[in-house]
Formats: C-alpha cells, structure tokens, sequence
C-alpha cells in the first residue's frame, strides 16, 4: 500500500474508533438518565442502589453471552 | 484522602495505559527506528496535554451536577470495561494478556507498514495512535478522579505523571516490554474502583440522595468487589464443568 493511502486508513481507522467511543459513551448517558428516572419513581431513597443493580444485571449478561461465546 | 481517592486509582489506571502504549511504541522504536516512533509518541502526548490545558479550565464553568453527571458516565464505561475484561480473565474464559505476544505482533505490523524515503511517517502514526488512544483514557480517568476539587485533581495529575515516569523510566532501561507488570491485578481492582466511584458520581450528577452521604462509597466498592469475585467463581465453575 503506499504511504499516502495508508495514512488516510490509519486515520479513517481512528476516527472510527473514536466515533464508537462516543457513541457508547452517549449511549451509557441515555441508559443511566432513563434507568435513574425509573428507579426514582420506584424508590427515591434507594435510588442509587438500584440503578447499581440494573448496571450489574447488564453486566452479568454480557459475561455470561461471553462465556457461551 | 485525595492520595487515597485519587492518586492512587489514577496512578494504577495510568500504569496500565502507559505498559500498554510502551509496548507498541517500544516495537515500532525497534523495528523502524527510533526517530520515527518517538516523534509520534511525543506528538500525541503534546496533543493531549493541549487537550487538558484547553480543556481543563472550561470544566470549572460546567454545572456541577452536569459535570459529575458525564465524568462519572465515563468513569462507569471505563471501569466495566475493564472490570468485564478482568472477569473473564480470572475466569478462565478469555487468555491472560501476554505483553511479549503483543510485543511481537506489533513487531510484525511494524514491519510490514509502507516504507518512504524520507521521514517514517506511516511507523510515527502507528506510535502517535497507540499513544493518543492510550493516553485519551489516562486524560479523563485523571480529570474524573479530580472531580471532587483542585485538590484531587492535583492528586490524579500527580499520580499519572509518576506512572508515566515509571513505565518510560522501566521501558528505557530494559528496553523490553514490561512482562511482569501484573496487568490483571491491576485491570481488576482499578476497574472495581472506577465503577464505584463512577456509579457514584453519575448517580449524583443525576440526582441522587445516596443514604449516608459518603458512607455510600465505600459500600459500592464493597459490593463491586464481592459481585465481581462471585462472577469470577461461578466463570470458573463453569470452566471445570465444561
């Protein structure tokens, strides 16, 4: 490949990369703001606590598809 | 307090970072030359300096609870995807991270970038992405664990500055990458630290009155610790069973 066209697929590849970074990170957002909205109308004092377990929820599944995987 | 809160998770995180870009900069440094991948290591790192000089004011003018709000969003991205990476390695069900397999692969990749008769532009941008990537990460773990105060950003600044001086101090005498860092240890408990403190500032940044204030904190961390061992213990159950 020559160095110019390289280049540019280098940069297209990071840019790439840095565009999922913020979209993930937009995604986590939205997740986290609607998950609080939902735990705050189920129970306000303990809010927090649940929006943890619903984080793990997705956590432990996304460990047990790797797992199968 | 700040040492504990912030230095010390920053200086973790940043060690893991910093052996992870080493080792690429450290095979395009010996395969293609040094010129080339130091120019690209340093050019990243001057970016993200001038990132958080930049940066780094504009976050004091940010709404405190849209700011604890983002940084703590993120600290919870990192630290999953650490703490997810470091389960499965405990587990059993992904290898451990092996430095000098990376150290050859990068090798490998080095030499077979495009030559040009001039400057090793192609060998500089490899080293300037592995550093760039690597250190974006180093940048907001450090201005996420400042986010109590001056104080701890501080702390965070110093505490990545002392692993960067580290791992460059280590890479430049062994010449080598550095093997024996114990990687997942270190994945592992940084990411459990990151989740928490992230969960926790989200959480306040969204609104929520944690019972016991504080007290909260150490509770996450508790609880991110004992979840991630009963995960890793049932991974590996499920190995032996297999």
């Amino acid at each position: 490949m020559k160095p110019l066209r390289w280049l540019i697929a280098a940069i297209r590849e990071l840019v790439s990369l840095l565009v999922d970074d913020v979209l993930t990170f937009v995604g986590a957002v939205v997740g986290l703001t609607g998950t609080y909205l939902l735990a705050h109308h189920v129970t306000e004092a303990w809010a927090g606590y649940l929006m943890y377990a619903v984080v793990w929820v997705f956590l432990a599944l996304s460990l047990n598809r790797a797992a199968r995987r | 307090v700040d040492l504990l809160v912030a230095a010390l998770p920053a200086f973790l995180a940043s060690l893991v970072e910093f052996v992870e870009a080493l080792t690429i900069v450290l095979a395009v440094g010996l395969t293609r030359g040094w010129r080339a991948s130091l120019s690209g290591a340093i050019a990243a790192g001057a970016l993200l300096a001038a990132m958080v000089l930049g940066f780094g004011p504009q976050l004091a003018r940010v709404d405190d609870h849209v700011f604890k709000a983002v940084i703590g969003s993120l600290l919870l991205l990192f630290g999953l995807r650490w703490l997810h990476k470091a389960i499965l390695r405990y587990g059993g069900v992904v290898a451990l991270r092996d430095e000098q397999a990376k150290f050859t692969a990068g090798e490998a990749s080095a030499s077979a970038l495009p030559q040009a008769d001039g400057f090793d532009w192609a060998a500089a941008a490899v080293s300037f992405k592995a550093t760039l990537l690597e250190g974006l990460e180093v940048v907001f773990i450090v201005l996420a664990l400042g986010a109590k105060g001056s104080d701890a950003l501080v702390a965070a600044a110093v505490g990545a500055v002392a692993a960067a001086v580290v791992v460059i101090g280590a890479g430049f005498a062994v010449r080598k990458p550095l093997a024996r860092v114990p990687e997942n240890a270190l994945k592992f408990f940084v990411g459990g630290m990151l989740c928490s403190f992230g969960m926790f500032w989200s959480g306040e940044g969204l609104g929520v009155d944690w019972p016991g204030g504080d007290v909260a904190l150490p509770v996450l961390l508790a609880t991110t610790f004992g979840l991630s061992w009963i995960m890793v213990t049932g991974l590996r159950n499920r190995s032996v069973v297999a």
